[in-house]
């Protein structure tokens, strides 16, 4: 097995091993929807039954959770405990470490937003249909997006708590201003600009495009530059200022 | 080649501190060299620049005839550290983690083995958070030997240890002389370089102010201060270095 494979292996036990983690990304999503599937039962959102609204925008929220807040708090503190300073004396190459914990991060990611979908369609009966190809593209990008933001985050941190601090005021804004839990338009037409600038909307609007008008590549495509603008960003930013040490 | 280490004119500053100040050591194949010194003197930084941690801001440091600047992979293959302090991942047992960084090098001794040498074997199955300070620092020297290393680098090997666990990390760097390893340590304990030390340096303020053996450094300071029971390490060191605290 190569150093990566078992790099990947190690990283993906320890997530494992954490309950925290295993409460944060995958119980959670799916105590979300179940709490939110309840709360608006039969109600109808522009034209759709809730929880087929519903059930992409926690994929949404689960996706940021996984990617950018358990992450960027797991990377601070394994950098403030010096297990990378004590793993780099070794030959293992950075390039290898940062590409199991992205590995890791993705299998996460994907097997936190089919949970979400299977109690949405197994407890509310929700009607998910669309491409799954075009599901699985946007679940990737958002995933990319999210670790580079993530990644990049943690350099303003100096320890857990501050990191935590702040990719939870992120988050908090990408979920209720991104449209996660409820349709954009019930919020004041003067913050719209705002919402359209940020990823949590468009990867919002892309997911509900397939999922609930079945739409084609071409269409989801143009309703992801903005999406595709923060992961350039954030990549960039990430590689520029991100510090293992 | 019987030159191990070969320090010259190593210089490190931080801002306006000089940590460490032009200093030069030789350490040949299979001694035990001690860098003692009060707190601050500069021995982590010496250490971490041979170790290449850090980057000394002029100097050459070669280790087994690798410059460890210009052939950092092929060094780290033929070192092995133990840091103050390691912290590394805690939900992972002993025999986990001794397998993963085994596979970290082109070449690594059974775990068993490792495990074997530390007296660890029967907490193979356990997580590292769930051990005690003594075998978590008995697992932090079996990291250092999981490549079966020519040169060792040991941090305070015994630092905050009980008197027998201290003793059984002494046996264990006697094993390892035994076998032929070069090691670097650093402590703060007189009696630790006494025992297990060839030759010392004495680190003050960034440079190395006494060097030899320990016997050749009470023999010293002998005649003119020293006699009898007084004769010791730590007095010599008390001498050299003063008796004020270091604290800063």
């Amino acid at each position: 097995m190569s150093i990566l494979a078992k790099q990947i292996r190690i990283e993906m036990i320890l997530f494992l091993r954490n309950r925290q983690n295993l409460f944060l990304t995958l119980a959670f999503p799916v105590m979300m929807i179940l709490l939110f599937g309840a709360v608006f039962k039969d109600q109808i959102w522009g034209g759709v039954s809730s929880i087929n609204f519903l059930v992409p925008g926690i994929v949404v929220m689960s996706l940021m959770m996984v990617c950018m807040n358990n992450n960027a708090v797991k990377i601070v503190d394994e950098r403030t405990r010096g297990i990378y300073r004590r793993l780099f004396l070794t030959p293992l190459r950075r390039e290898t470490l940062l590409l199991s914990n992205i590995v890791v991060r993705y299998l996460v990611t994907i097997v936190s937003a089919l949970l979400v979908i299977a109690v949405g369609i197994g407890v509310y009966g929700a009607d998910i249909e669309g491409s799954r190809f075009l599901f699985w593209l946007i679940l990737t990008l958002g995933s990319l997006t999210f670790i580079s933001l993530g990644f990049f985050l943690t350099s303003f941190a100096k320890n857990t708590s501050s990191v935590m601090t702040l990719c939870m005021a992120v988050l908090f804004a990408f979920m209720f201003l991104g449209g996660c839990f409820w349709p954009t338009e019930q919020l004041p037409e003067s913050i719209m600009p705002l919402c359209k600038a940020l990823p949590s909307y468009h990867l919002n609007a892309a997911f509900r495009m397939v999922v609930l008008q079945n739409a084609g590549g071409i269409d989801v495509i143009k309703e992801l530059p903005v999406v595709i603008g923060w992961f350039v960003v954030s990549f960039i930013l990430a590689v520029k200022f991100f510090k293992w040490e | 080649m019987d030159t191990a280490i070969e320090v010259k004119d190593l210089t490190k500053t931080y801002g306006s501190l000089t940590a460490v100040n032009n200093i030069s050591i030789t350490i040949k194949r299979g001694e035990i060299f001690g860098l003692l010194g009060t707190n601050g003197a500069g021995k982590t930084t010496t250490l971490e620049m041979i170790e290449g941690l850090r980057r000394p801001d002029s100097g050459a440091i070669s280790v087994c005839g690798l410059d460890v600047i210009k052939n950092r992979k092929d060094v780290k293959e033929i070192i092995g550290v133990q840091l103050q302090n390691t912290s590394i991942y805690e939900k992972l047992s002993l025999e986990e983690l001794i397998e993963l960084f085994g596979g970290y090098y082109k070449k690594a001794l059974p775990t068993s083995e490792i495990l074997e040498a530390v007296s660890l074997s029967e907490k193979r199955k356990s997580y590292i958070g769930q051990l005690s300070g003594g075998q978590k620092q008995r697992i932090a020297l079996a990291l250092a030997l999981v490549n079966d290393p020519e040169v060792l680098f040991l941090d305070e090997p015994t630092n905050a240890l009980d008197p027998q666990t201290r003793r059984s990390i002494w046996e264990i760097i006697e094993v390892l002389k035994a076998k032929g390893k070069t090691i670097i340590m650093n402590t703060h304990y007189m009696e630790e370089a006494e025992r297990l030390c060839d030759r010392v340096g004495i680190m003050d303020h960034g440079e190395i102010i006494a060097l030899g053996s320990p016997a050749e450094l009470i023999a010293g300071q002998k005649t003119e201060s020293l006699s009898g029971k007084d004769a010791t390490l730590e007095n010599v060191f008390l001498i050299l270095t003063g008796k004020t605290i270091r604290d800063f």
